[in-house]
């Protein structure tokens, strides 16, 4: 196994709803209730499921955007939450982020190189004549033309923009970048582009990005391994090509049943019914007892909570149905 | 990566883009607006070399003279005298002074004060936000005339004052609509990002929050001057604003009213003087707003 460069273990994250210091306000939202995975070092690890599931918030979380309620992130075998001064900054360099919409995710305000430089002032202190070569640079690494480093966002197109955005991350030459649905903006001509544009820097730059998208084909294109997560819970994690050909969980096959097949002859796979739990109040014993498709009316899927187990080499789920192969 | 020289970004493009728009936005600036606050902005300068008289030489003999178009008017005042025979053209001139750098000074000390105070309490958010808030809601809760009477009856009456009693009240309109539109601008991606890279937050609000706000500023502080101008005339009319006789169009037109029926000029005059500048300003704000936005500019 490569060597490991992001751990999470047991991470959740409650927010408190609607409450403030007159009112206590409601029940807590589970939006994440004890997640565990990891990044190795050059890989791209894919976490996908319905919206409300919970992974933007695991993005978050890592990005130190929000504060876990406990669980543990650990960065090249460091705890994260005991960063401070230094090694916060060190972190904060090798960890970088592109979010889902180009358009929120520049200053409508700056010119291109000063949103491409910010990283490279604020950490390196870099100016002046060094700072329009890097910028250059990395404009031309990410194919477009330096001298557009003196126009405006709204000079650009949706995926030129994301390519702004994608050449602010990369000016730290950092290790892990998190791509927040990075393409589910942009118009679908344009998607393959930015998709192989990443897939060529990580080959290139030996970057390891934690891909969070509900688009599983983009995700069988790019990942090398896959997590699952259903209301705030990770139900499957497993490598890609066991992912595709072996699925175990029956959300996971819900989930690959869902996705239309580019073929009319082909027929369109069965869908789930019903809604997402909510995190609010998710359903006891295993959260997707609600809607799974081979519930039995035994009390175990309604009243036990289905334990995380390896199932077979680096393929874990959480099913009652499923039996271990390898013990 | 065959040309390195390709890489450098020319710095004479990046300051020829800004230097381009500047120049491309003052050509479009509202003429009538501009020459309207360009000559107020003269009359406030340079004002005791325009007027052709002291604005409080008292001539009792020629009071109530009435503007030069009139069959009793004269030459020597263009636009008449008051009760007292001063010159309302050169009390108008002179005033400028007084009414303007009221208005610039409340708005640089309030507006300044509460766009900080907007920034960092929208920003900031939690505790220190219900707290600052709580505190501009008790300032905006004060009558603005009868706390500036109490405190001018206490420090005494003078254009020093004046500012100091009116700064306040507009840093908390300041303070409260700048945190409204921090709490927006803050949700954006961009200041996301900008955690994530490790911006210091004094920078995040300077450079991402502040410049997405200052439309807002702008405009606000075009439409608060004329407010001002009519604050500081009401002030004066209860005796508190700025002493006579020093001329400011607020008090003129108060000066001027209990002869409303028999001798229009002196409040006509100030009056429009106090139409035309906020009108200006406000024309002018949505021009400074417009050119200050980048997705307006046309390049």
């Amino acid at each position: 196994m490569a060597n490991r460069l992001l751990e999470v273990e047991g991470l959740a994250k409650h927010f408190r709803g609607g409450g403030n210091w007159l009112s206590s306000g409601g029940d807590s939202i589970r939006a994440v209730d004890g997640v565990s995975f990891s990044v190795e070092e050059g890989e791209t690890f894919a976490l996908v499921g319905e919206s409300g599931c919970g992974k933007t918030t695991v993005a978050k979380m890592i990005l130190l955007l929000e504060r876990p309620t406990r669980g543990a992130i650990s960065f090249q075998g460091k705890d994260v939450s005991s960063f401070r001064g230094g090694s916060l900054r060190e972190y904060k360099r090798l960890v970088q982020a592109v979010f889902q919409d180009p358009y929120s995710s520049l200053n409508p305000r700056m010119q291109v190189l000063d949103i491409i430089g910010e990283p490279l002032r604020v950490h390196q202190g870099m100016r002046g004549r060094d700072l329009r070569m890097r910028v250059g640079e990395l404009l031309e690494n990410v194919g477009l033309n330096p001298v557009t480093a003196s126009f405006f966002p709204h000079q650009f197109s949706g995926g030129q923009r994301q390519r702004i955005a994608i050449a602010r991350a990369l000016a730290l030459r950092p290790r892990l970048i998190v791509l927040d649905e990075p393409v589910s903006g942009l118009d679908v001509s344009i998607r393959a582009q930015i998709l192989n544009l990443l897939v060529d820097l990580q080959r290139e730059l030996g970057l390891s990005y934690l891909l969070i998208s509900h688009d599983l084909a983009i995700v069988e294109h790019m990942s090398h391994r896959v997590g699952v997560m259903y209301v705030g819970k990770m139900v499957e994690l497993a490598t890609r090509d066991e992912f595709y050909g072996n699925t175990l969980h029956p959300y996971s096959n819900a989930l690959l049943a869902s996705v239309p097949q580019p073929d009319p002859d082909v027929p369109m796979g069965t869908t789930i019914g019903g809604e997402v739990a909510s995190p609010i109040n998710p359903p006891s014993g295993c959260r997707f007892h609600t809607r799974c498709p081979i519930y039995l009316e035994t009390n175990m899927c309604r009243e036990v909570e289905p334990e995380w187990r390896e199932i077979l080499s680096e393929h874990l789920t959480a099913c009652h149905k499923v039996e271990p192969a390898v013990v | 990566m065959a040309n390195t020289s390709m890489q450098i970004v020319s710095p004479t493009t990046l300051w020829a883009v800004r230097v381009r728009s500047v120049l491309g936005g003052l050509r479009r600036a509202p003429k009538i607006p501009s020459l309207v606050l360009l000559v107020f902005m003269i009359f406030a300068a340079f004002g005791q070399w325009i007027a052709p008289y002291s604005p409080v030489a008292v001539d009792m003999a020629a009071s109530f003279s009435p503007p030069v178009w009139h069959e009793e008017g004269s030459a020597d005042h263009l636009l008449g005298t008051d009760k007292l025979g001063r010159d309302i053209l050169s009390r108008l001139i002179r005033g400028a002074r007084v009414s303007l750098s009221l208005s610039l000074f409340v708005i640089g000390l309030g507006g300044g004060v509460g766009v900080v105070l907007g920034l960092i309490s929208g920003y900031s958010g939690g505790k220190v936000d219900a707290v600052m808030q709580r505190g501009i809601e008790v300032i905006l809760a004060m009558p603005t005339i009868l706390v500036a009477l109490v405190f001018v009856f206490a420090v005494g009456r003078s254009f020093e004052s004046v500012i100091l009693i009116l700064s306040p009240f507009l840093a908390a309109r300041f303070a409260r609509i700048v945190r409204g539109e921090t709490l927006s601008v803050r949700e954006r991606d961009f200041v996301a990002i900008a955690k994530v890279i490790g911006t210091p937050t004094w920078m995040i609000l300077l450079k991402h929050i502040l410049p997405n706000v200052f439309n807002t500023i702008i405009v606000l502080a075009t439409l608060e001057v004329g407010h001002l101008i009519l604050l500081e005339s009401s002030l004066s009319f209860l005796g508190v604003g700025v002493p006579p006789p020093q001329p400011a169009w607020g008090l003129m037109v108060a000066d001027g009213r209990e002869f409303l029926t028999s001798a229009y000029w002196i409040t006509l005059f100030p009056g429009l003087c106090i139409l035309a500048a906020v009108l200006s300003l406000n024309l002018f704000g949505d021009w400074l707003r417009d050119t200050l936005d980048p997705r307006r500019r046309q390049l």
